[in-house]
């Protein structure tokens, strides 16, 4: 069957490509603006001769940044929008907070250095030691970033698929080249899937809690110190629709915190 | 002579430096209104004993027991003796243990004077019940009470045998509605643990804390501290506890920040000199005396007060505040802003009189100033600034900002709004599109190739032809019954030629092919006749060409 292309369907494709194009423009044009509000007022900030003026300043740049996080979500993005807010917080004083985003921004680009050393001077500054190194698998993982590994997932699959048509198409036999390259996107695939479904996320406290014996206020508490705010712990299981997370602290004491002390990374 | 005599005395002073006496209070215990235990402990030559019943502390007698004896080494002769004492218990406060002497080889030595501090509750283990374990809320709270007012609130816990806690629901310690001052106190005796939340109460209702409960396990320890359960899980619970808040009167003065009190007094005084410029720093001194608990009863809001806004400054520090005998002195810093300041304004403070029954406002005297304005040039005059405008002084001298810590931030664009091209996890779609894509490629190929075998295939015709050129029986026959199925499959008698003439029908053209064919196959198996294939081609050509007209 011909698939005849009339010039009303040319001119509805256009339009709707057109009609795209425009949605993308305005979409990202708004965001265009409030960026540059949010860093003229991070830069007013960083010049400004008084502590209240710059509080004031950093306080604007932290709230467009957040409102920009809240409506785009780049969860899978380059993580400098992440890193601003981590300054903006060190910036501010509120370092559990500057914590939780150093974490999500190293999450995205490993390899920042400025991200790194920022989050040591934030442990400095709450009094945390440095936490032990993660296990040599999952360290590797923590320096392949989630995206890219799901990027060389799709274009190794796209390429596996692409050879395996090539060899349908003129009779060579291309097995092995598509098994190995199959292989490869299913080791990104799977490290992917490992980090987000078998890998316990981590989460970083906000507010100082008492680490609970089990899921609720009346349970006694594992020992009388409260967790740090800034301490970064691993999420073992949620409880009572989300209310209560089962968490290991560094330490490696296990117990139970009440949700709103707490954010995931 | 002297020199002499002194030489002489030398061994004797030796000997008498090796006896020394110190003495401390124990730290563990000191409570108020209980007795207070201490230890002396004295260096000492073995040779030289301690006269036990010679200690005397302030001329009087003091009753001390040994709890040990040390010996320093095996090379030294030196000995280390510890006795414990008990002195009567003291309210809070900061103390001083005054020398004490004891008698050793026949010589009366002394301590150096200490200092002590008794900061805690007296705490007394009182249980009510022979229960293993034993709940007894505590709720000090004066009566009536008012917002601004302070309490105690906690608990007891009494325990026949050590006991971890593994459950309980302590209401008074969270004190919902009432502000928590400071942290929680945990005080040990043996036999009860006391947990006790200062709070302060702040909207006026009727709170309920409880029933509280307390779970716990009794456990023992070996001798290598290992702990193991003992027995069954034991409960205690313990009443609701009902605190009622009573509302202040209506109509409190504009300078009523929520004091509480009795026959109050409150007076201002200067501390720092009355000689400024315009930019530096006056301290005040506000007392505040009377009955009850001084510590909870709020200092005045200079803020807000007639004659400051736009003219001080108050620091971003809390004043602090000195505790003496039935008063409380807060130290308050304000920066002077204006050259226009000529005094200290009055200052009101406004406080509920719980014995009157109604608000009592004491006002402070002023306290001249004399400002003069900055002495560098170009410094600006701060123009005078309405009261009702000056909500918040002008921040013109406020602390200079440091140096920044870390690296200036990304300028960020529109990229990093969005998720990396390709890095979501749509993109495992690739999956079953992967898979449709190569089935249509497949199929694709397949027809492609059917395609091909049919534009290549030859005609019934140039079967036929090459038949009629076949010398060969056998290949004669097989090429002959190609064509004829060929064409049986052009003409539509039959959809495939993809059989055996036997298949063919019997009726019809595919009859008859059926029939000529396996009289061919007859003559040249079963010997049947002769087998002529000139004869047979002509045969085979005449029929041909009948079922090629017939089609037609």
């Amino acid at each position: 069957m011909k698939l005849k292309l009339s010039p009303g369907h040319i001119a509805l494709g256009f339009s709707f490509f057109l009609f795209l194009f425009f949605a993308y423009y305005i979409f990202y044009a708004t965001a265009d603006h409030k960026l540059s509000q949010a860093y003229d007022a991070y830069q007013a900030g960083e010049s400004a001769p008084t502590v209240s003026e710059r509080e004031r300043a950093f306080n604007e740049a932290l709230q467009i940044y957040l409102e920009l996080r809240q409506a785009y979500a780049p969860e899978m993005g380059t993580g400098r929008l992440d890193y601003n807010i981590a300054n903006l917080y060190y910036q501010l004083g509120q370092y559990p907070e500057a914590v939780l985003y150093y974490n999500r921004a190293l999450a995205l680009r490993p390899g920042d250095a400025d991200a790194a050393r920022n989050l040591l001077r934030t442990y400095e500054k709450l009094g945390i030691k440095q936490e032990a190194a993660a296990a040599p698998f999952e360290e590797a993982l923590d320096y392949f970033p989630l995206p890219r590994r799901l990027q060389f997932f799709f274009f190794l699959a796209l390429a596996g698929f692409l050879i395996l048509s090539w060899q349908i198409w003129f009779g060579r036999d291309l097995r092995i080249f598509a098994a190995a390259v199959f292989s490869l996107a299913a080791v990104a695939g799977g490290s992917a899937l490992y980090s987000r479904y078998i890998e316990a996320p981590e989460a970083v406290v906000l507010e100082a809690s008492l680490l609970r014996r089990d899921a609720g206020e009346k349970y006694a508490p594992v020992n009388d110190s409260p967790v740090v705010p800034g301490t970064k712990v691993d999420v073992l299981d949620v409880l009572q629709g989300g209310n209560w997370l089962k968490v290991s602290t560094p330490s490696g004491e296990v117990g139970y915190l009440p949700k709103n002390s707490l954010e995931i990374i | 002579m002297v020199r002499v005599i002194f030489l002489l005395l030398i061994p004797f002073f030796a000997a008498a430096q090796e006896v020394k006496v110190s003495a401390r209070m124990d730290s563990g215990g000191l409570a108020e209104n209980v007795p207070l235990s201490g230890t002396v402990t004295v260096e000492h030559p073995a040779s030289r004993h301690v006269d036990r019943e010679s200690f005397k502390i302030e001329g009087r007698p003091l009753e001390a027991k040994l709890i040990k004896e040390v010996e320093f080494s095996e090379n030294s002769s030196l000995r280390l003796s510890l006795y414990g004492f008990t002195l009567p218990g003291k309210e809070k406060g900061l103390y001083v243990l005054p020398p004490i002497s004891v008698e050793v080889g026949g010589k009366r030595y002394s301590s150096l004077s200490t200092t002590y501090e008794i900061s805690q509750t007296s705490v007394q283990a009182s249980p009510k019940t022979n229960a293993p374990l034993e709940l007894e809320p505590i709720a000090e709270a004066p009566s009536p009470m008012y917002p601004g007012q302070r309490a105690l609130f906690g608990y007891k816990i009494y325990y026949k045998n050590p006991t971890e806690i593994l459950e309980d629901s302590l209401p008074l310690l969270i004190a919902e509605g009432f502000r928590k001052i400071g942290s929680q106190q945990v005080a040990d005796v043996p036999g009860m643990r006391q947990i006790t939340q200062e709070v302060e109460a702040e909207k006026p209702g009727e709170y309920v804390f409880g029933p509280s409960y307390i779970i716990g396990q009794p456990y023992e320890r070996d001798k290598y501290g290992r702990q193991s359960a003992t027995g069954e899980k034991v409960r205690a619970d313990a009443p609701p506890v009902k605190i009622e808040v009573m509302p202040l009167p209506a109509n409190a003065p504009p300078s009523f920040n929520g004091a509480v009190g009795s026959g109050l007094e409150f007076s201002v005084s200067l501390l720092s000199l009355d000689q400024l410029t315009v930019g530096q720093q006056v301290e005040l001194a506000l007392k505040i005396s009377g009955e009850g608990d001084l510590s909870a009863i709020p200092i005045p809001d200079l803020c807000c007060q007639p004659g400051f806004p736009g003219m001080f400054q108050e620091s971003d520090m809390p004043p602090v505040p000195t505790t003496r005998e039935e008063s409380i002195i807060y130290s308050v810093l304000l920066r002077v802003l204006s050259p226009h300041v000529k005094e200290v304004p009055p200052i009101a403070f406004t406080y509920y009189d719980l014995k009157l029954g109604k608000y009592v406002t004491k006002t402070s005297s002023p306290i001249p100033l004399n400002v003069t304005p900055p002495l560098e040039e170009g410094e600006p005059l701060l123009p005078i600034i309405k009261e009702e405008e000056a909500k918040w002084p002008q921040t013109a001298y406020s602390e200079k900002t440091g140096p920044l810590e870390i690296s200036s931030a990304y300028k960020l664009g529109a990229s990093d709004l969005q998720n990396r091209p390709f890095g979501g996890w749509s993109v495992f779609l690739v999956i079953p599109f992967g898979v449709i894509f190569l089935y249509i490629v497949n199929d694709l190929k397949q027809k492609r190739g059917v395609k091909a075998e049919k534009e290549e295939a030859p005609s019934s015709r140039e079967l036929l032809h090459n038949a009629l050129a076949e010398d060969e029986p056998g290949y004669f026959f097989s090429l002959l019954c190609s064509a004829f199925l060929s064409k049986l499959e052009e003409a539509g008698d039959i959809p495939s030629a993809d059989i055996g003439f036997r298949q063919l029908p019997e009726e019809g053209a595919a009859g008859e092919v059926r029939r000529f064919l396996l009289e061919i196959e007859e003559r040249r198996y079963a010997g049947k006749g002769e087998f002529d294939l000139n004869e047979v081609k002509g045969e085979a050509e005449k029929l041909f060409k009948k079922i090629e007209e017939k089609s037609r």
